[in-house]
């Protein structure tokens, strides 16, 4: 994964940047407090959100909280 | 390894999930972040009893630390509305990023891929991970 994080900073890693992890389904509040109107992980491959929603128009949908 | 692989057969885990292992008592920070109460090894001893306080008060440390590491995080970026924040997708390759612009997908995570979250405020810079 440090190799996506390389593509963005050119490899280069100065002293005013973190780089972190945050394991999938255990996000903690200083993560989530980045995201104000919600967040949800959605249990597929990744789509485009006009056939997301298309998805869910015609199937609905199931959450868990 | 193989109790893990197959935990993520029977509960139905999306095929991408990573097993990892990490040996008791080396535990890094990484993994220690993703139990707010995280409590290291206890000191037996032998001669009385004290192991429930001695865990409770290593809980209650270790969550002072994950809310120190919090606020030294929030401290470093600055004003929450002074931040610039870009969620990019990233390829199967690992090496393509793909920026996420359509406003519907904020928030929105599909667990089959990866994401680099990025913060950047004036002063310093965050790579998120996800």
């Amino acid at each position: 994964m440090a190799t996506g994080m390389d593509a963005l900073t050119g490899g280069v890693l100065t002293s005013n940047m973190t780089r972190m992890r945050v394991k999938k389904g255990h996000e903690d509040e200083g993560f989530l407090a980045f995201f104000p109107d919600g967040f949800a992980i959605l249990d597929e491959a990744r789509i485009s959100m006009d056939d997301w929603y298309a998805k869910v128009a015609s199937n609905g949908i199931l959450f868990r909280v | 390894m193989k109790i893990a692989k197959d935990f993520t057969k029977t509960h139905n885990k999306p095929k991408g999930t990573k097993v990892s292992r990490v040996p008791q008592g080396t535990e890094d920070s990484t993994f220690k972040s993703f139990f707010d109460g995280f409590y290291p090894h206890v000191v037996e001893d032998y001669g009385t009893d004290n192991s429930k306080t001695k865990n409770s008060q290593d809980m209650s440390e270790l969550s002072a630390q994950a809310v120190k590491a919090r606020t030294l995080m929030f401290e470093k970026l600055g004003p929450m509305d002074q931040v610039t924040k870009k969620v990019y997708v990233v390829g199967a390759d690992f090496h393509e990023l793909t920026e996420i612009t359509d406003p519907r997908e904020n928030g929105k995570f599909f667990a089959e891929s990866c994401y680099v979250v990025y913060l950047k405020s004036a002063s310093h810079e965050y790579f998120i991970n996800w």
